[in-house]
């Protein structure tokens, strides 16, 4: 497989692995959306 | 040599890490215009004479510092580093460990940074900085589940990994072990990647163009 194979797949599964995660269908506990994005800047 | 001397660099995103100011792909660039520049016109390049000599006397200078006398070379800059540059010191971040065959091995990608498990953890550290992602691959190429089985066990007992990526299949049904074996050896497979409490992600095997025995694929896949 290639480096963009590989590269596709790592992205795939991971998406996988979070939506499962955030989903409630797997043990490992993940940050949500608006956690993982950290404070929300006042822009200034 | 700004970006050399100084370290002038750009932030990148939307990792914290630094912009790899590559000066060899900026020569590349450099020369692609030149070349787009030459054959457009269809005229032969200028060429000067003091500066061809120049150029020649710093490359032949540069290759008898660099290989002829290490001891022109002072300590640590015998191989340049740029700002931002990848080192291959810096550990792999390591919370699953796929255990699996070629593939997860790497084979086809250009080095172990592309492949694959190396490529998960950055995909997850991006989305989720917050969490310290630490994935090693445990991997035979040319392996069937019986064989990975083993090491799956022992692996997961010794290191009790959050998350467990198991790819399997595709040996299995180059070497038509059974459907039945089959399903028993990643039936203790699932029992041993989450008698710990890891979870578990199972990847079925790769189709790929040249298969002979596309049915058999099917049939491994669909167990």
């Amino acid at each position: 497989m290639s480096d963009r194979g590989h590269a596709c797949m790592a992205r795939r599964l991971a998406n996988g692995i979070i939506r499962a995660a955030r989903r409630g269908e797997m043990e490992a506990k993940v940050p949500s959306r608006r956690e993982a994005a950290g404070p929300v800047s006042a822009g200034l | 040599m700004a970006a050399r001397v100084f370290g002038v660099t750009l932030p990148a995103w939307p990792r914290e890490k630094a912009w790899f100011f590559n000066p060899c792909i900026w020569q590349f660039i450099f020369m692609l215009g030149i070349a787009a520049g030459v054959f457009r016109g269809r005229k032969p390049l200028p060429l000067s004479p003091v500066l061809l000599a120049s150029v020649l006397a710093f490359l032949l200078a540069s290759l008898v510092v660099s290989h002829a006398s290490r001891s022109l070379v002072p300590d640590g800059s015998a191989t340049p580093s740029f700002p931002g540059e990848p080192s291959s010191q810096t550990p792999l971040p390591m919370v699953s460990r796929p255990p699996g065959s070629s593939t997860t091995a790497g084979v086809g990608a250009c080095s172990p940074e592309a492949a694959y498990p190396a490529r998960l953890a950055e995909e997850i550290e991006t989305r989720l900085p917050t969490i310290d992602v630490d994935i090693g691959a445990s991997c035979v190429g040319g392996e069937t589940a019986a064989q990975t089985l083993e090491r799956l066990e022992r692996e997961v007992a010794r290191l009790k990994p959050d998350l467990v990526v198991w790819q399997v299949g595709t040996n299995d049904a180059l070497a038509d072990v059974g459907e039945d074996v089959f399903r028993t050896l990643v039936e203790r497979g699932i029992a041993a990647a989450t008698a710990h409490g890891a979870d578990l992600v199972l990847l079925d095997q790769q189709f790929y163009p040249t298969i002979r025995r596309n049915g058999l694929f099917e049939r491994t896949a669909s167990t």
